[in-house]
């Protein structure tokens, strides 16, 4: 049903690069992990970035965010009890049998991310609870590509994933958000995954 | 965009500061993901480990309360739930399954499932803030520890203020396992009020006045003898449509070997069209009805004369002075004072009855002894029967007179059979009448503890015996209360004050109780409601703590197959829970330690599996473990064989003690109605009847989320007639409100034959969120018969109109997401 090829086997790994002031290596890989932060459930740590002006760059100038505000957004947005409107995982919007309804959780989309996941040595956190194929999970094997130099298997990777099912995810959070916050990142997180 | 020769763009945003401020710096980022470890298969190594996949095979059962309890084999690949096949059980003869339980490779999967456990955002054990709760009500995710530290912080609180039996543990049955046992066990020990089952006992309980027997439907022979019947009597039951899958087959195996088949029923059901002779009885006509089958038995002189000697109180002596029956101790100077007396035909000398004893006992006459002027029982059952002769009673049940004496016929002259029937009887306030009723009548036919005899339209099936597991020997357990009690209780205290309720395994609450509103009423009241569930219910919604109940698949368990087959089930799990759900085994457990009552309970569930499954001398737990069923040799196939447990050790035809209610005794079985009554005082502003019987598509509220369902059975409709539907200038397919003094459902009309003018009827299950507006249960009540103590479903009038013009059909009309993971209203409301 997902339709992706197996990952390429033949990897040409970029030169390694000095690490950044960041502490990455790879501005890519700085730019996905941001983006996978902000797509978990919102810690203080994230209010506070957002309040000193250094998310700026992924969700623009929203002022202050109440902490509780954006808790319960996401917790109605991405995990309910009600609904979600926007289920975060990849293979609800991939594996479903008809385009109008919503597929279901750990389909063949999220075998195949876990075999990505595998194929570059890594495998979901056995203390992390959510599945595999969540948005932030995603984006945080893309900063692992990035971060490693596969930036051939990075593009493979968003071309067989990412690419093909966030735009639908994105436009979900944008029409169903309350929160500026969401409705920026869903913004700036379609544009970094675009060509 | 294409800036990057096609390449995805790495330029977007300057993140070093943001992944500074978020911690993220020196490859710190790895959060859902972590280093395998194992370098063998990491990068260095770019080879694919296996493109095939490991296939796996689990056999476990399937457990929600359809009774089915069908053993199944669950297809693995890759750690995915891929398919659902049956798989026969130790006797191959209760090979089933349906597909319902076939999709639950959709439902493990469904993407609305609980994930973690919740908390009313404005609720806390000192603060409940009540009116928080409704379709509005935001939660936040809390962890298992804080979500049980609140509870149990709050039940404590409760009992030192109120004492335990504040807080009521409501059980439903939406898991069949043996959780449900852990949960009274706690109970128990606290001291809390505990649930007592207050629906579908209603014909049970009738039956039980004349057999000593039944409080859900009767015991009745196992399905694997249905086919020595020869007349089957299925009432009020569309067990060819609901029952597909268990016992629709060994009532056609019947049917194949001879049987004849009557469907008395006032739909025309799948059921009905397939039997030979179908009886359109009129909503709460049906005592009517069994009495005037009995005036033909006593017509045609065709009641089982040898049966009613030895196993019932038929020739027993009534005392006409006084109206109870005459006693040993009456006669006979060392006669017991709960022994009956006959007469010998012919020397009219007075004898006790032993049980299972025959003898040449007079059936009919009049005697006097000792002084004493008596008649039999079965003279006076004869006589209060002859005010309901066929003919009599043919206009007021809508059944053809002739077709009454046909049906009973067959019962009593072609050998064994029986009558079936369903629990829709019982949801009719004065149901239990019924149940009195139709056993006095196998009675006569003598339809008792032969093969091919049926008592119940499911047979009894296997309960796993548990000993007293649920309340040990130290325990104090605290009151119960039954279903219909609750919103007095919480309500105004009576008969004490509830103030919190912890639900497992149940959507009732919020759902699936009658008169809606005011349960609803009364769980706004509660100062703490944890709900456990797999899903996003209407009863969730009004939860102040909400903890994730994992899908069948993913709890290892033993299944009772109550009601269904003779074998006790290995629930394997299939796959670890999802997100963060918990057995309920562990919610139970994690609040017994918080409680003090830890060490009652084994540290794992499998131990307590196996404590309890010790208890049952038919199962032993390691071949049940390995066998995945095992058949309890102690189930008797054949029901009924021994001495009834009365006081007499016999069915009894009269009953001197019986209870009354509304003025009327059930000395014998008198028809008493409610509003289905002819001259029920709001029959002409509510004329229509209004029922919700159960679908192929529902196991009660279950599957109302499965896409697949959704596909062929989109929304709640309403059943009319067309003579009733153009009376009423309603269009086929368009919505209608129906409503009575209670509430209001708006819905689609759907014109449907099967259902006689006078009756509609809307599926039960729905959600209130695929109704246009109000729910199915607003309408009907909460008013239970004394006796019955059940809550009466179908024993409800309403009146139908076109909608108003106003309405929004948009949910259903406008080419919008369908399914029920596409509309995230809070709860539905």
């Amino acid at each position: 049903m997902t339709g992706q090829t197996e990952p390429s086997t033949a990897r040409k790994q970029a030169p390694e690069r000095d690490t950044g002031s960041d502490g990455f290596r790879s501005d890519a890989a700085a730019t996905y992990a941001v983006l996978a932060e902000c797509w978990r459930e919102p810690t203080e740590q994230l209010t506070e970035a957002v309040e000193t002006g250094e998310l700026a760059p992924v969700v623009g100038d929203i002022g202050s965010v109440d902490l509780r505000c954006l808790r319960a957004e996401y917790t109605r947005l991405f995990i309910g009890p009600a609904g979600p409107p926007c289920p975060p995982y990849e293979s609800v919007y991939r594996d479903g049998d008809d385009p109008d309804e919503l597929g279901p959780v750990k389909g063949p989309a999220t075998t195949a991310v876990v075999r990505w996941y595998s194929e570059f040595g890594v495998r979901p956190a056995a203390a992390h609870s959510d599945l595999p194929d969540h948005i932030a999970t995603e984006l945080e094997f893309a900063a692992y590509l990035a971060e490693e130099g596969f930036d051939e298997q990075l593009d493979q990777f968003f071309e067989e994933h990412l690419a093909v099912w966030a735009d639908e995810f994105l436009e979900q959070v944008e029409t169903a958000t309350r929160e500026a916050f969401y409705a920026s990142l869903a913004t700036t997180t379609r544009k970094a995954l675009s060509r | 965009m294409t800036d990057n020769d096609g390449l995805y763009r790495r330029d977007v945003l300057k993140a070093g500061g943001a992944a500074a401020a978020l911690g993220l710096g020196g490859g710190e980022f790895l959060q859902g993901l972590a280093e395998r470890g194992d370098e063998t298969a990491s990068k260095r190594d770019p080879s694919i480990e296996n493109y095939v996949g490991q296939n796996d095979v689990i056999q476990t059962v399937c457990s929600p309360n359809c009774r089915g309890k069908c053993p199944i084999d669950v297809h693995v690949r890759d750690g995915q739930v891929k398919k659902v096949e049956p798989h026969p059980p130790e006797d191959e003869q209760y090979k089933r399954a349906c597909v319902l339980g076939l999709s639950h490779t959709q439902r493990v999967y469904d993407p609305t499932r609980l994930k973690y456990p919740m908390k009313r955002t404005d609720w806390s054990p000192d603060e409940p803030n009540p009116d928080g709760r409704g379709p509005d009500a935001e939660f936040e995710r809390v962890s298992w520890d804080e979500a049980l530290d609140l509870v149990a912080e709050k039940m404590q609180s409760l009992k030192a203020a109120h004492g335990a039996e504040s807080v009521l543990f409501h059980e439903g049955s939406g898991n069949y396992g043996q959780s449900g046992k852990a949960f009274n066990r706690l109970a128990s020990l606290f001291g809390s009020t505990q649930s007592a089952w207050g629906i579908d006992a209603n014909v049970g309980r009738g039956f039980n006045r004349v057999t000593g027997t039944g409080f859900f439907l009767p015991p009745t022979n196992e399905a694997e003898d249905w086919e020595n019947a020869n007349t089957i009597i299925v009432w009020g039951s569309d067990l060819f449509a609901s029952q597909f899958q268990m016992d629709a087959s060994k009532v056609l195996d019947a049917v194949e070997s001879g049987a004849k088949l009557v469907v008395v029923d006032p739909v025309y059901t799948t059921t009905a069209s397939k039997a030979d002779l179908w009886l359109p009885v009129k909503p709460g006509k049906d005592v009517h009805l069994a009495l005037a089958m009995m005036h033909t038995v006593f017509e045609d002189g065709t009641y089982d004369e040898q049966f009613l000697r030895k196993r019932t109180t038929g020739p027993a002596l009534i005392r006409k002075d006084t109206g109870d029956l005459l006693k040993a101790s009456d006669v006979f100077e060392d006669g017991g004072e709960n022994q009956v007396v006959a007469v010998e035909q012919g020397s009219a000398t007075p004898v006790e009855l032993e049980p299972e004893t025959g003898g040449p006992y007079a059936l009919f006459g009049e005697y006097t002894v000792d002084g004493i002027e008596c008649e039999t029982a079965l003279t006076r059952l004869r006589d209060h029967v002859a005010d309901y002769a066929p003919s009599k009673v043919a206009a007021k049940t809508g059944v053809d007179a002739e077709n009454i004496r046909t049906a009973v016929r067959w019962l009593a002259t072609r050998g064994p059979g029986g009558i079936a029937p369903s629990y829709a009887l019982g949801r009719y306030k004065h149901g239990h009448i019924f149940g009195q009723t139709y056993a006095m009548l196998m009675g006569l036919t003598g339809d008792y503890g032969r093969h091919g005899n049926i008592h119940a339209h499911h047979a009894g099936g296997a309960t796993l015996s548990a000993g007293g597991w649920g309340t040990p020997e130290d325990a104090d357990p605290g009151p119960s209360l039954f279903f219909p009690e609750y919103p007095d209780a919480i309500l105004d205290g009576d008969p004490h004050k509830v103030r919190a309720v912890y639900s497992i395994e149940s959507n009732m609450m919020g759902n699936q109780f009658p008169d809606r509103q005011r349960f609803r009423e009364a769980i706004r009241t509660l100062e703490m409601y944890v709900v456990a569930d797999m899903h996003h219910t209407d009863t969730v919604q009004h939860a102040d703590i909400i903890l994730p109940a994992p899908h069948w698949f993913e709890q290892e368990d033993i299944t009772s197959s109550w009601g269904s087959h003779p074998h006790i089930s290995y629930r394997h799990k299939v796959q670890e829970p999802m997100w963060e759900a918990r057995d309920d085994y562990d919610a139970i457990r994690g609040l017994a330690e918080r409680l003090g009552f830890g060490d009652y309970f084994p540290e794992t569930k499998r131990e307590m599996l196996r404590e309890i499954a010790g208890r049952d001398d038919d199962i032993d737990f390691d071949t049940l473990f390995e066998q995945g069923t095992q058949k309890k040799e102690s189930v008797p196939i054949v029901k009924y064989t021994d001495a009834f447990p009365t006081e007499t050790g016999r069915i009894k035809m009269y009953d001197d003690d019986a209870p009354s209610e509304e003025g009327v005794t059930f000395d014998v079985p008198r028809p008493l109605e409610d509003r289905t009554a002819d001259d029920y005082e709001k029959a002409d502003e509510y004329p229509l009847m209004f029922m919700q019987k159960h679908s192929r598509f529902r196991i009660h509220s279950q599957y109302e989320m499965l896409n697949w369902v959704r596909e062929v059975n989109p929304e709640p409709q309403l059943d009319i007639h067309p003579s009733d539907a153009k009376a009423r200038g309603i269009e086929d397919g368009e919505y209608v409100r129906v409503h009575n003094d209670r509430g209001e459902m708006i819905v689609k009309a759907k014109y449907n034959e099967a259902f006689q003018p006078g009756l509609v009827n809307t599926d039960q299950g729905w959600w209130s969120r695929d109704f246009i507006k109000g729910h199915h249960n607003d309408l009907t009540h909460n008013e239970v018969s004394e006796v019955g103590q059940t809550m009466a479903f179908y024993d409800v009038r309403v009146a139908v109109e076109p909608a108003p013009d106003n309405v929004d059909t948009d949910t259903y009309e406008a080419d919008t997401l369908r399914g029920a993971g596409a509309d995230a209203r809070a709860g539905g409301d």
